[in-house]
């Protein structure tokens, strides 16, 4: 009697259970339905930063019920890290802002998920060609292209006036000179104004270095981008002339861009996203301070430009909408409007290759700052960054070596040879 | 086994599975991965012993950081057992003990970030508090931080600096266990100051120091922070740490395969060394300890 007692008792505990999950899972079902989907955004831009992106991310939920927007921002220099980890994990982001740098990379390993057609052909149609190129691999278009930054030569007129130089440098003497020029020490030796500055991360390293090699008609990688061109002199060239600058005073290894608007800096090739910053540590002293030049490599002047993409993750659950989003961000509000990502990034100071954004950002594009920028973006001075697998490590080698030399370490030449051994090595794992 | 037998097992059943979990575990995957090309974002296979032949034969860093890593405990520890000692005497003698402890102790609570960004300010090139001093006085300032002569030296000051504390009260604890009759015999017998604490105090510190130094080797060959954050390892990479450099081969290159062989010597190195410094300390009588 006992044992049938518990064997019912179980049998209903038993029909219980299951009748609860059912029923919970009926209602999973239905609150999922009604809760729809969830898209998430990483991204490196602060909340300051993408302030106009956000309020239109809230307009396209309220457009789109059912559809909730979240992001998450990144480091910058953590963000191939914490993409990786939230792959491994299972839970990547379904939106990625990408550097263009890492498109071989993310491509290779099946990361990126392929845009459909209709975003390609929007790309195409609307976009300059050198911001497309740059994410482009295996014959995919990878994404929406974003931000453009591109490097120029930003100079204080102020000092340059009181050195007596009635313009820029346009070519490597004339820079060197300059900067020496510029340079004011005090009794210990130390700089207290240097001509130029750079650094510190290993993209201001290398940056002004490339934008040099790229004027003396160099480039970083051969054309099937197994080796580099290092040993070349084009490359001994661009690297002796930053020598110079520190062998003549005209710099040092403390000078920095961030210095600029303290008045302690005569020049720097930085992008154009400074401009902000800039306005910022300035005010209304901006446009007596601050002057734009050309790289100052010759009537040839090349320069680096280097950029950003919107791309979907290959394992996204919701792919479409994705995708009908990003286009959404990325499409004029208003005839002859702006889109949602071209009001982000001009408000950042940064660049777009959205035709329709740059028609539209006339007053915001043609000021004496940004003019310069752009028609090195728009003539083709700008050369693009190659996206290449282990992009960072290579950039972090190069500025490793490049230090080297700048401070005497290492002479140019060897610099560049370990550099391009350390290189070639790398690129090796590739094939 | 009997039911006696088995209970204290069933009590450390939690603890030993905690560090089967987050010890065993990890550090069993971790070598796993010393013989496979693990890099994110691509499909990872086994390479042998090629990650440890990579690192000790074609890696054109690596050896440099470990010589950056002996420079920088070497120099920590010449500096700060010697000053540490000094204080913790000096303070063992002194009124006011426990407030002087507390000053000196102070830097160790506070976050190694904000530390080095202090030091960053006061050691700057131009602008220091460091050099302005310097200046007064009519002497030369270097860039402390950015020249590559005195990146070194600096990270270890400012190292030597912020584990003062620690290392005092450590020392002090020692002292407080020493019988005072051994300082009054060592008087009776004319002995001076210097000599109490060179013939008296130090030898009988010998546990305590051995204590010290061996934490202390171990936490300067494994530690990178403080560079990570006060010089990024550069100039040049003169004050890149095997530490950091496996850090940034991990987070940075995504290369963990490589960075976890990297690890991998980095332990038999500080095993290596302080398996010799508890050889060399233990002499003398104190295999006891």
């Amino acid at each position: 009697m006992i044992h049938l007692d518990r064997r019912t008792s179980m049998k209903r505990l038993v029909d219980g259970i299951v009748r609860a999950l059912v029923v919970v899972g009926a209602l999973t079902a239905t609150g999922a339905s009604a809760q729809g989907i969830t898209l998430t955004i990483a991204t490196h831009y602060t909340d300051e930063q993408r302030g106009p992106l956000t309020g239109c991310l809230r307009e396209y939920e309220r457009l789109n019920p059912g559809t909730a927007i979240v992001h998450r921002q990144l480091s910058y220099r953590d963000f191939l890290q914490t993409l990786f980890m939230s792959r491994m994990s299972g839970k990547p982001p379904d939106i990625y802002n990408l550097s263009t740098a890492w498109t071989a990379q993310l491509v290779e390993s099946g990361a990126l998920a392929v845009p459909p057609a209709a975003v390609t052909d929007f790309v195409v149609g609307n976009y300059l060609a050198n911001t497309s190129e740059t994410m482009t691999a295996n014959g995919h278009v990878w994404g929406i292209p974003a931000e453009v930054d591109v490097y120029m030569l930003i100079y204080n007129k102020i000092l340059f006036a009181r050195a007596g130089i009635a313009k820029p440098p346009t070519n490597a003497d004339e820079f060197v000179k300059d900067a020496a020029s510029i340079s004011k020490s005090n009794r210990q030796g130390q700089l207290t104004t240097a001509g130029f500055g750079f650094g510190p991360s290993p993209d201001q390293v290398v940056a002004p270095f490339l934008t040099l090699l790229n004027s003396n008609g160099g480039s970083l990688f051969s054309p099937d981008r197994k080796s580099t061109n290092l040993t070349s002199a084009t490359a001994r060239d661009a690297l002796e002339t930053e020598v110079r600058l520190f062998t003549t005073k005209g710099t040092s290894r403390g000078a920095a861009p961030n210095q600029f608007s303290s008045g302690s800096l005569g020049m720097m090739i930085v992008p154009n996203w400074y401009q902000k910053q800039l306005h910022q540590e300035l005010g209304e002293h901006f446009d007596e301070t601050v002057g734009v030049a050309p790289i100052p490599g010759g009537m040839n002047w090349r320069t680096v430009q280097y950029g950003f993409f919107w791309a979907v993750d290959a394992t996204s659950q919701h792919p479409a909408e994705a995708w009908a989003l990003l286009k959404w961000l990325n499409t004029a509000r208003t005839p002859g409007g702006r889109s949602c990502v071209g009001d982000m990034l001009l408000d950042l100071g940064a660049l777009t290759g959205n035709k329709d954004d740059l028609a539209a950002s006339a007053a915001d594009i043609g000021n004496p700052f940004m003019r310069p920028f752009v028609d090195a973006l728009s003539s083709g001075r700008a050369l693009p960054e190659v996206s290449i697998p282990h992009a960072n490590e290579i950039k972090d080698l190069l500025s490793n070596y490049t230090e080297r030399a700048l401070l005497g370490m290492l002479s140019p030449e060897q610099a560049l040879s370990e550099a391009d051994n350390g290189i070639r090595l790398i690129l090796r794992e590739s094939e | 086994m009997t039911k006696r037998q088995a209970i204290p097992y069933v009590f450390l059943t939690p603890v030993m599975l905690f560090g089967v979990v987050f010890f065993v575990l990890p550090i069993g995957f971790a070598f796993y991965l010393t013989f496979t090309n693990f890099q994110a974002f691509v499909p990872h296979r086994g390479v042998g012993l090629l990650n440890y032949k990579y690192l000790l034969a074609r890696d054109p860093f690596f050896f440099q950081t470990m010589r950056n890593t002996a420079v920088f405990a070497l120099g920590s520890l010449a500096l700060e057992i010697p000053i540490a000692l000094i204080v913790a005497y000096t303070i063992s003698k002194s009124r006011f003990r426990a407030f002087w402890r507390s000053i000196y102790w102070l830097p160790m609570a506070t976050n190694v970030v904000a530390i080095a960004f202090v030091w960053k300010f006061l050691l700057d090139g131009p602008t220091g508090l460091l050099n302005r001093i310097l200046d007064v006085f009519g002497l030369p300032g270097p860039g402390w931080l950015t020249d590559p002569k005195f990146a070194m030296l600096s990270v270890i000051l400012v190292f030597v600096w912020m584990t003062l504390g620690s290392n005092m009260l450590l020392l002090s604890a020692g002292m407080e266990g020493i019988d005072e009759s051994s300082y009054e015999a060592a008087r009776m017998d004319g002995a001076n100051t210097f000599h109490i604490l060179t013939r008296v105090a130090i030898p009988l510190l010998k546990p305590t120091l051995l204590f010290v130094m061996t934490t202390d080797l171990i936490v300067c060959l494994s530690s990178f922070p403080l560079m990570l954050v006060l010089t990024e390892g550069g100039p040049a990479q003169t004050t890149t740490v095997t530490a950091l450099y496996m850090y940034q081969m991990a987070f940075a290159n995504l290369r963990l395969g490589r960075a976890s062989a990297a690890a991998f010597i980095l332990f038999l190195l500080i095993l290596a060394v302080t398996m010799l410094q508890l050889r060399l300390f233990r002499r003398g009588g104190i295999d006891a300890y």
